[in-house]
């Protein structure tokens, strides 16, 4: 079986830069990813089969991301893409599984978890038909397929990802109906002094926001989008003012006709692996969401594994980067690795960064923490669970019938067991089993996954076996 | 020309290949996924939930839903939005549906 000192899951800005960090610091590393490029989410390039004509209105975020590939090929980092992790060991082997090549073991002697997050769903009625789709996707197909979704589309949500990405949609040629956050602007007014400082940040904000004036985008403060209508696909969608409470006040409604809605209420962090091996969690309010505890080196409550990026906690690429170099370093050190007085000071320059772009995370986390209204839109014949197609009355009859926690809905409607494995539904059913029993969220919150986390033909787990037995 | 609505001009594409959907050809480019050439096709509904037959299609777009998944000969049921286009691959759209038909007329 294949071996490496150091495994980075995940390639996008904090494992790329603990696995160069790790390198420099002299480990031998191998980075894994599930997508065929490296960047992540965030720094998203075209695939190598497309020519970039004019890489400058590709924007920074490529410049970086080019940056930081070239910076991967040109390092003795192993890269390994296309590859998922679908399980480990307690001895850190990592379960493989790649399309074509089947399943292998990596053995590792440390860990840096940095599989990032996704769109935060929230339910609401024909939030499941086709057209709707979450602003981190609609970011995607743009900024890596540079295909457009739809041609009027409505972003709608809360946080700083709706800006980009209604300004990449007008840049592709579509017209954004309009831009609907359901903050207002007086609390971002109350937030701003403490962004001051920022200004790289504040610099990005005030870019977008100009992009979108200029194309003459409405804006809507303190709106939710309320439902979606269409026969086959999003054809209507209807947005209300709400209360601060984010409940919609009545009267306020107004219409859009569109062919794409977006939808962007912050992100999940991806937590299955750090539950998988045995990570402690703490429950993060703000983010309502069970986070790794780690220490300031980014270690986990394992030793060996340390966390970084979205992973802690949602805070952006800058912050992840900076997370990604401290976990980096100090996984090279724990392996013996020598230590001198470069090393000290790029892990001193790491944590300053660190610390600075955590301040700008924790303001964003206050804003746009999700509020209780949000989580009542569903109707009774709305889906929660989209796999399994389970609807909010039928989580509510479960609860009724005595299932206290999303563990047992789970058990009596089949909520959470489709091939997401619970991770579109979770924090949904949970929110509902909590509004129902009048327990708080994180007291209903669970699910513990068991491998694979994500679905692996059966067929693969033969090719395992052998490369298991091959290794003894 | 129909087929370029959805395709930004920004970059130059790979090889055009084309990919045959429930027998129907589709013009694709080398690099983009399924779920991009489908999508720059216009289409929406990549597949109907079997419980309730609602349209569904992409949603996340970045692995973690499910939602967009499509049968290829030879790979079986796949992530559209993870899965590139090949030369002469065959994608359909309605083998999922009838199969999801055929189960539900079984006990479960």
């Amino acid at each position: 079986m294949k071996q490496t000192e150091v495994a980075v899951l995940g390639a996008g800005p904090a494992g790329l830069a603990a696995g160069l960090a790790a390198s420099r610091a002299g480990a031998r590393v191998t980075i894994l990813d599930e997508s065929p490029y490296p960047g992540g989410q965030i720094y998203r390039q075209p695939p190598d089969a497309f020519r970039v004509r004019r890489p400058e209105i590709l924007g920074k975020e490529y410049a970086r991301a080019r940056q930081l590939s070239r910076q991967l090929a040109a390092s003795p980092v192993e890269f390994l893409p296309g590859t998922l992790v679908w399980g480990v060991e307690a001895d850190k082997t990592l379960l493989l599984y790649r399309e074509g090549q089947g399943a292998a073991g990596l053995k590792a002697e440390a860990l840096v978890v940095a599989t990032g997050a996704y769109d935060r769903p929230i339910a609401f009625p024909g939030w499941t038909l086709p057209g709707v789709w979450t602003a981190g996707g609609a970011q995607a197909m743009l900024k890596s397929q540079r295909i457009l979704p739809g041609r009027r589309v409505l972003v709608a949500g809360a946080g700083p990802l709706l800006l980009p990405v209604a300004k990449a949609l007008v840049e592709a040629g579509a017209t954004v109906v309009g831009v609907v956050e359901a903050t207002t602007r007086l609390e971002w007014a109350l937030q701003s002094h403490r962004m001051l400082g920022y200004w790289d940040r504040m610099r990005d904000a005030v870019r977008y926001e100009a992009a979108l004036l200029t194309a003459r985008v409405p804006r809507f403060f303190g709106h939710v989008v309320v439902r979606a209508e269409g026969t086959e696909r999003v054809e209507q969608a209807t947005i209300a003012a709400v209360d601060r409470q984010w409940r919609p006040k009545p009267g306020t409604e107004r219409r859009f006709d569109v062919d794409l809605l977006c939808i962007g209420y912050g992100f999940l962090s991806a937590m299955e692996l750090p539950r998988l091996l045995g990570c402690e969690l703490v429950f993060h309010a703000p983010q309502d969401q069970y986070l790794p505890r780690h220490t300031p080196e980014m270690e986990s409550s394992v030793p060996g594994v340390y966390v970084a990026g979205e992973t802690t906690g949602i805070g952006g690429a800058d912050l992840a980067q900076a997370e990604g170099a401290v976990a980096g370093l100090a996984a090279a050190r724990r392996l013996g690795h020598l230590w001198g007085a470069d090393r000290q000071r790029e892990m001193a320059e790491a944590q300053a960064r660190r610390r600075h772009h955590l301040g700008f995370a924790r303001i964003l986390d206050e804003l746009f923490a999700m509020r209780p209204g949000i989580y009542e839109l569903a109707g009774p014949d709305t889906p929660l669970c989209r796999c399994e197609e389970i609807t909010a009355a039928e989580v509510q009859a479960a609860v009724r019938r005595g299932a206290a926690s999303v563990r047992a809905v789970k058990g009596e409607t089949r909520v959470g067991q489709g091939p997401c494995q619970g991770r579109i539904c979770n924090t949904l059913v949970a929110h509902l089993v909590a509004h129902e029993t009048g327990h708080p969220v994180v007291e209903v919150l669970d699910i513990t996954p068991r491998p694979p986390i994500k679905p692996v033909p059966l067929g693969a787990l033969a090719g395992l076996v052998e490369d298991k037995a091959g290794a003894r | 020309m129909r087929e370029e609505m959805g395709r930004e001009p920004v970059v130059e594409r790979g090889e055009p290949l084309d990919l045959l959907v429930d027998g129907e050809v589709i013009r694709a480019y080398r690099g983009e996924t399924i779920a991009g050439a489908l999508t720059a096709e216009g289409r929406r509904v990549f597949r109907h939930a079997p419980r309730t037959g609602a349209p569904r299609g992409v949603f996340c777009g970045i692995g973690v839903c499910f939602e967009c998944l499509v049968t290829v000969e030879g790979l079986g049921r796949v992530r559209s939005c993870m899965v590139l286009v090949q030369p002469g691959m065959k994608v359909s759209l309605r083998a999922g549906d009838a199969e999801a038909s055929g189960r539900g007329s079984e006990t479960d």
